[in-house]
Order: C-alpha cells, then structure tokens, then sequence
C-alpha cells in the first residue's frame, strides 16, 4: 500500500475513533499491570490459578491435622504456560532458620487438591521449586493462600526466593509475590488486596505507592520467625506459620504494618 | 521485551490500514473488515502477555497471526467475534456509507475484475448481475441503484453479499493466495 494510500485511510473518522478507544484501552491495561506489579506472564498466571484455588476448603488455624509423609511429586506448571523445574536443593540454612513455616513438618493441608492444582500454574519462572517445603500457612483467612520456595524466581529476580500466591476467590484475578529472605527481614513481603465489584483482587509491587484509597482492602504477608503479632493503627493480627492478614486502612502502607514480639514489644524491620 | 498495550496502541497507527487491508481483501466485506480490524488489536492488547520477542517486527508479525486466526473463525462462524473489545471496553460505532466505501476500495475491485468473470457463472444469478455491474463494468453505486431502480443502500447491501458469496471459490482463492506470498 502506498504512503499517501495509507495516510488517506488513518484520516477516515471511524478509524482514528478506534485508535482512540484502543489507547484508551491500553491505559487502563498498563496501568492495571503496573499497579499489580508483576509481570504480564504472572498475570497469567493468576487469572487461571485462581480459577483452581477459589474452589478450595477453608484452612483454619489450630484444626488438628496430621503429617505428610512420603515424596510428594505434583505436576509443575502446564503445557500452554511452560514447567516450572523441580529443585535439586533444599532451601538454605539461614531461611530454614528464619522461617518456622518451612521447618514444620508438611500437613495433609499442605499438599490438598487445592495446593496441587495451584502448582500446575508455576510456569518456567519459576526455577527450581523445593516442593518438600511448600506449605499452605495455617491460620490464613482462607486455603487460597500458598508459600513456595524456590532455588530462584524470575519474576523478581531473585535467587532463593519465597513465594506467596494469593488466589482470587471470584476466579477474577489472584496476585503473587517473591522476596529474598532479606526482602522479607526488611518488612516487604506483603500483597495488598484490593476490593473490586466482587472480589478482591491480590496484588504485589511497590507497597509505598500502593495506598489503597477504598476502604476494605487487605494486606497479607510473610514476616520471620520472632514476630507473633502485627499491627496496623486500630487493627492488629496474630501471626501464624510466619503469614499474616490485616484490614488495610485507606491511604495507609503496608510497609506501616508494626512487628511485635510476643510480648507485645515493637520489632526493629 | 514485554509488549505493552499503549505499544500495540501505536501498532495500530501505524499499521492499522494494513490490517484492515488484510482483512477488505480477503472477506470481501468492508463492515466485516472493520470489526475484524478492532478485535485483533483489542485482543492484541489483551493477550499482549503471549508475544514472546523484541522487536517490532516480531510484533506486527505476532498481530498478524492474531488477524489470521480472526479471519479464520469468521470465515467458519460467518460473524465476527466482538470477545476482546468487549472486554476491554474497546468500541467502534456504525461506519458511515463513505467510510463504508473507502473500506471496499482495499478490496480492489479491479484486480477482482478476471477472477469474477471466471467465477460468474458458478455464482447464484442474483449475485451474477451485481457483480458483473459493480466489478466488471465499474458502475458507482448511484449508477447501480438508477439501473436496477433500487436505493444505494440496497445496491450497497446486494453487492456486499455478492462479494462474500465469492469466498471460497478457487479463482479468488488463487487470487489471495497470491496476495498472502506477495
């Protein structure tokens, strides 16, 4: 096609009323995907993932469970997505130190359909996931939430990484985030959920600009091993299996989020 | 590199009037090519997390496949699939009847003209006449509509359907793919 052919159909109204709608469109997209800070591919992986996850049981702290034992071989990833790979590795001294979570014996909740079905969402970002420590945090609000460590996470870039996914349970969206341990030492392993018409939708990325300015969204978290509860102005929260899930108040960070001890003294980040 | 929806937004200027001449050129249907045109780059923008390259000829070529999976449900559903624009919220009104006719020019009539007096005889005899007026004799629509005593939109809405009926014969088949190896 001809140069002056192709500037005379651009001039045609309809068309440049379509560029408009389309641009329109792709605003609201990247600005979506920005403020979900994850990488478009993660956000494929939510969407699918949350379909599985929403449908779980609820996992209630302090429900009598019994020990997992044996080698637990789920599938990895899917075929449309890419394979996350198996670790070889355990995870490193110094994080199994930090992390009562990964040292506990795994739970038959660890390793329900749910979590298993979740992991056929890990696609080739993740590498080296160590299956044997995955667990699903007791005392979360609910089964949609899931930590998985890994010999690395592309995602974030970083190398002995854990993982937390957060499903959505109206199968709309869902979020994940990876940190290092020392990520996490620094108070920054946090997903903020934000409510939407009917859901809420889980979300991972810059904390301090992410001030949600509805009310009802949420913020939950990993923190180390130490910090029995966490607080947020009036609202406060034990800490189970190192997650923790708070009311996040409009305008306020989740980098706010105080650590205390058991003994209700403030924890230095 | 990730593809980002405001850089598929920006495919779309400069490349859009390719597209839809992809699409006028191969359905024969300008209303058709214009829905088509909206739902590939609607899906594009949606999808955009499956383009796996760099550059930006990796992108148009990825948009295009998109356009050749489009084409094809078309072809096998006879409608276009609005799935993606509705979902972002993309929307294109109703074209004008210039719009209407500057679409069809990308058809190219002309270079329909020896493929559809070979296929004239094949097609219903309600579809001979029209075709044989509008592409082989070149008559505008205001001609059409004077000599067959009907308006221009009917003529307008006859030829159309004459058009689509010629998808899928062998001699505009060979004609497009021709088009497809240029």
């Amino acid at each position: 096609m001809r140069d002056d052919d192709r500037d005379d159909l651009r001039s045609l109204p309809i068309l440049r009323e379509l560029g408009v709608s389309l641009r329109q469109a792709a605003a609201v997209e990247d600005a979506r995907a920005a403020s979900a800070g994850v990488t478009s591919a993660r956000r494929w992986w939510m969407k699918k993932a949350s379909v599985v996850l929403g449908a779980g049981a609820i996992v209630l702290g302090g429900a009598a469970v019994s020990a997992a034992t044996g080698l637990w071989n789920p599938p990895l990833g899917n075929d449309d997505a890419g394979h996350a790979s198996r670790g070889s590795s355990d995870v490193p001294a110094d994080q199994l130190a930090s992390f009562e979570v990964l040292r506990r014996a795994a739970t038959d909740a660890d390793r329900d359909a749910a979590a298993a079905n979740a992991l056929r969402y890990l696609d080739d970002a993740f590498i080296g996931v160590r299956v044997e420590r995955i667990r699903a945090p007791a005392g979360a609000p609910s089964d949609r939430y899931l930590i998985v460590p890994v010999e690395r996470s592309e995602l974030a870039g970083v190398d002995d990484a854990l993982c937390l996914f957060a499903a959505d349970p109206s199968a709309a969206g869902g979020g994940v985030g990876c940190w290092s341990s020392a990520e996490i030492q620094r108070g920054h392993a946090a997903l903020i959920e934000l409510p939407t018409a009917s859901s809420t939708s889980p979300t991972a990325g810059d904390l301090d600009s992410l001030r949600p300015s509805t009310a009802n969204a949420a913020v939950v978290g990993l923190v180390p091993d130490g910090v029995a509860r966490v607080r947020l102005g009036p609202a406060s929260a034990a800490v189970n299996d190192n997650f923790f899930s708070l009311p996040l108040p409009a305008g306020a960070s989740a980098t706010d989020v105080v650590w205390e001890d058991a003994d209700g003294a403030a924890i230095a980040k | 590199m990730p593809l980002t929806a405001d850089k598929i937004a920006s495919l779309y200027d400069a490349h859009g009037a390719d597209v839809l001449r992809y699409f006028a050129r191969r359905t024969f249907d300008p209303e058709a090519a214009l829905d088509l045109l909206a739902e590939t780059f609607a899906r594009a923008i949606a999808d955009r997390e499956h383009f796996r390259g760099g550059r930006d000829e990796e992108a148009i070529g990825w948009i295009y496949s998109i356009a050749r999976n489009q084409l094809t449900d078309f072809i096998r559903r006879g409608r276009v699939e609005r799935a993606a624009m509705a979902r972002l919220g993309v929307v294109m009104r109703a074209p004008t009847e210039s719009e209407l006719d500057r679409v069809e020019q990308l058809i190219d009539l002309r270079e329909l003209r020896d493929p559809v007096a070979l296929a004239l005889d094949e097609l219903p005899s309600n579809h001979q006449e029209i075709l044989r007026l509008r592409v082989i004799e070149e008559q505008t629509y205001k001609e059409l509509a004077e000599h067959l005593g009907i308006s221009e939109d009917s003529a307008r809405a006859r030829v159309s359907r004459a058009l689509r009926a010629l998808r899928g014969m062998p001699s505009i088949t060979q004609l497009q793919e021709q088009h497809d190896h240029a």
